[in-house]
């Protein structure tokens, strides 16, 4: 079986190595058997039919006008691969354009995000720069390194994890309560570098475990693949933890 | 008089550090405390001073400088390799001031900690102000490059007389925006067959500013780069070529910024003079140097930011006899890690550091063995040292984890041997 993962604008949002992320899924579902066709979507590209998982990378604020211009253009067609059932990663800045919209700094104007959630993103000078752990949504660990330096606001939506503790109060980029990140069906969000699927593969595989679905199969058991680098994030984490005290 | 008294105590607090095998950061900082006008009363005293500062490159190239420099008998001032804060140039002031804090130097070429830039300008003004490029560094240390550029606008802004740049780098040559009435710019060139013909290129950031249009032609221009061997173009289309210190496009950068440099400071400026001192150059402190521990040689590679552990990585033709990568705290955030192509490595022996288990977790989804995670850094050195093999250990290393195993290895020259 041959599944297809977009990668949506490489070329401006590839920041510290958040398209590791795609490399991540598509290399689990590689290890599993499955073939993974990975597609390049930059600007002024026709995108194709609705993939099974669509990533979005991080950028720099000189990457947001070029980005919104290109977002613009697609929207509908995102629209419809969401519709279709495509499941969505976004990291960093690229998550954030998969909200209402993004400003450079509370002087800029608004650009339009595709709209997937509520938040509205205003990038900022100061960075909150740690590593954290936390819970993820089902209450599992995760631990990550926050790089991140935006204003979020959000209405209604389900943060993807929660810190213990968020010891950084230059941080002012969570989506909901202190929450991190956005979760809703077929889409997770966040802002959490690592790359954070790599460091959690739990969440790797929950995205894993819809798109097969869709395709009427099961998430394969872990092979000797998955475990030996599972085990090697987990030990990652867990020195994360000890660092954090 | 504090001056004397920040010379005397920074020395005895040298002379301690260094038999300890400790930083060299401690005695300048202490200096700087009791007197805190003590680079503007050294270093500004000297006549010249120039800046070399950016993202990747400022300790070739203020080496590859001071060299060409003292090949034409001037007396220069400079700082270690890496110790580029406010803090490290007072330890090397320290190092060779007289008692009254008098540096015997026509000119000082400082490597400039880029995000440091704007707080040491402050205190000791640049008369020429060298940038080698603008890459995506590290985000928890300096943020996006955008930022970066900011903190260069700010030095440029206090510079006398030149500010010299890659003309290939569009986002450095929008910095003449700021230079003051009476400064100029400076520019060189990298043929386009040059650039092409190396994988990763330039790895310039690319960020959105004023575009400069009064650009000056190039008074030195890079036209050839293979292997080790380099050439330049000069105005009058004279060629010169030079042995590099290591393969890479970017040592050919750096040495043609340092020649067109030098031939503005020199007023007796050599070509013949100019390329043999390029050609005799040691390599640069931790890029390439060879370090020996337990009867093994260790090479060491360093990890920075991915713009230079790409370039760093090109000079690995084939896999390593043994692969060690040692890494810690100094570098917080690894994620960039996933960004990077490891060319032909396809294994790793050792991983050593509080970062081990993220790069074995890269590792792994890049299909690359790993040996061992040893966690400590002198355990990790015996170990290797006794693996029985002859040929060096290539050592993938960050500049916190370079330090220690200098320490370890005996090298107490913690300074770069300056």
């Amino acid at each position: 079986m041959t599944l297809t993962l977009v990668r949506i604008l490489p070329q401006l949002l590839s920041l510290n190595g958040s398209l590791g992320n795609a490399e991540v899924l598509a290399t689990r579902l590689s290890w599993w058997g499955f073939s993974v066709d990975v597609i390049d979507l930059n600007e002024g590209d026709a995108p194709g039919a609705a993939p099974d998982i669509a990533v979005i990378g991080h950028g720099t604020s000189s990457m947001v006008t070029p980005a919104s211009n290109a977002l613009e253009r697609w929207k509908d067609t995102f629209h419809q691969w969401m519709h279709s059932g495509t499941q969505w990663w976004g990291s960093g800045l690229g998550g954030d354009f998969l909200g209402q919209a993004v400003r450079m700094s509370k002087d800029d104007p608004w650009r339009d995000g595709v709209g997937f959630t509520s938040v509205t993103t205003t990038l900022r000078s100061e960075r909150a720069s740690q590593e954290v752990v936390g819970l993820d949504r089902s209450g599992r660990e995760v631990a990550g390194y926050l790089n991140d330096a935006a204003h979020r606001e959000a209405e209604g939506v389900t943060p993807l994890l929660s810190f213990i503790p968020v010891r950084n109060d230059r941080w002012a980029g969570d989506t909901a309560g202190g929450g991190e990140g956005v979760y809703k069906d077929g889409l997770s969000v966040s802002a959490v570098s690592g790359p954070l699927l790599a460091l959690n593969p739990h969440l790797a595989d929950d995205i894993l475990r819809q798109v097969l679905a869709r395709k009427g199969k099961e998430l394969p058991e872990p092979t000797d693949q998955h475990r030996r680098v599972d085990e090697a994030a987990a030990t990652a984490r867990a020195w994360i933890r000890s660092r954090l005290g | 008089m504090r001056l004397r008294l920040a010379v005397l105590i920074g020395r005895l607090v040298r002379v301690v550090a260094r038999a300890r095998g400790g930083g060299s950061a401690l005695p300048g900082r202490l200096a700087r405390l009791i007197y805190p006008a003590f680079l503007r009363r050294t270093i500004g005293e000297v006549g010249t001073v120039v800046f070399v500062t950016g993202s990747n490159g400022k300790s070739t190239t203020t080496q590859m400088l001071v060299a060409i420099l003292r090949a034409h008998g001037l007396t220069v001032f400079t700082n270690p390799a890496g110790s580029n804060l406010p803090q490290g140039l007072a330890s090397a002031v320290l190092a060779v001031c007289s008692p009254s804090g008098a540096l015997e130097a026509e000119v000082a070429v400082l490597e400039v900690d880029e995000a440091y830039g704007p707080l040491i300008s402050q205190e000791l003004t640049p008369d020429h102000l060298v940038v080698t490029n603008l890459q995506v560094d590290q985000l928890n240390r300096f943020g996006e490059p955008e930022r970066v550029w900011e903190m260069m606008k700010t030095v440029v802004q206090r510079t006398r007389a030149s500010l010299t740049v890659n003309t290939r780098e569009t986002a450095l040559l929008s910095l003449a925006h700021s230079l003051p009435s009476g400064a100029s710019l400076r520019t060189i060139d990298v043929d386009q067959r040059v650039i092409d013909a190396h994988p990763f290129g330039l790895v310039e950031a690319h960020i959105y500013t004023d575009p400069y249009d009064s650009i000056p032609r190039p008074d030195v221009t890079l036209s050839s780069v293979d292997c080790l061997d380099a050439t330049v173009t000069d105005s009058l289309k004279t060629a010169h070529s030079f042995t590099l210190p290591g393969e890479g496009l970017h040592y050919g950068v750096d040495a043609t910024l340092a020649l067109s440099s030098a031939s503005m400071l020199c007023d007796d400026f050599s070509w013949d003079r100019a390329v043999r001192a390029l050609s005799e150059m040691p390599p640069v402190y931790g890029r390439g140097e060879v370090v020996s521990f337990g009867g093994r040689e260790f090479q060491l590679i360093m990890q920075k930011n991915l713009p230079s552990m790409q370039v760093n990585l090109r000079g690995i033709a084939k896999q390593p006899v043994t692969a060690w990568v040692a890494v810690d705290e100094g570098t917080p955030d690894p994620s960039w890690l996933f960004d990077l192509n490891l060319g032909p490595i396809r294994r790793i022996d050792v991983l050593t550091g509080s970062k081990a288990w993220q790069w074995a977790t890269f590792l792994g989804y890049r299909g690359v063995e790993v040996g061992e995670v040893i966690a400590d850094t002198k355990a990790a050195m015996t170990a290797l040292a006794g693996q029985g093999h002859r040929e060096p250990v290539t050592a993938i290393v960050n500049y916190e984890q370079m330090m220690k195993i200098r320490r370890i290895a005996g090298y107490l020259d913690l300074e770069g041997g300056q």
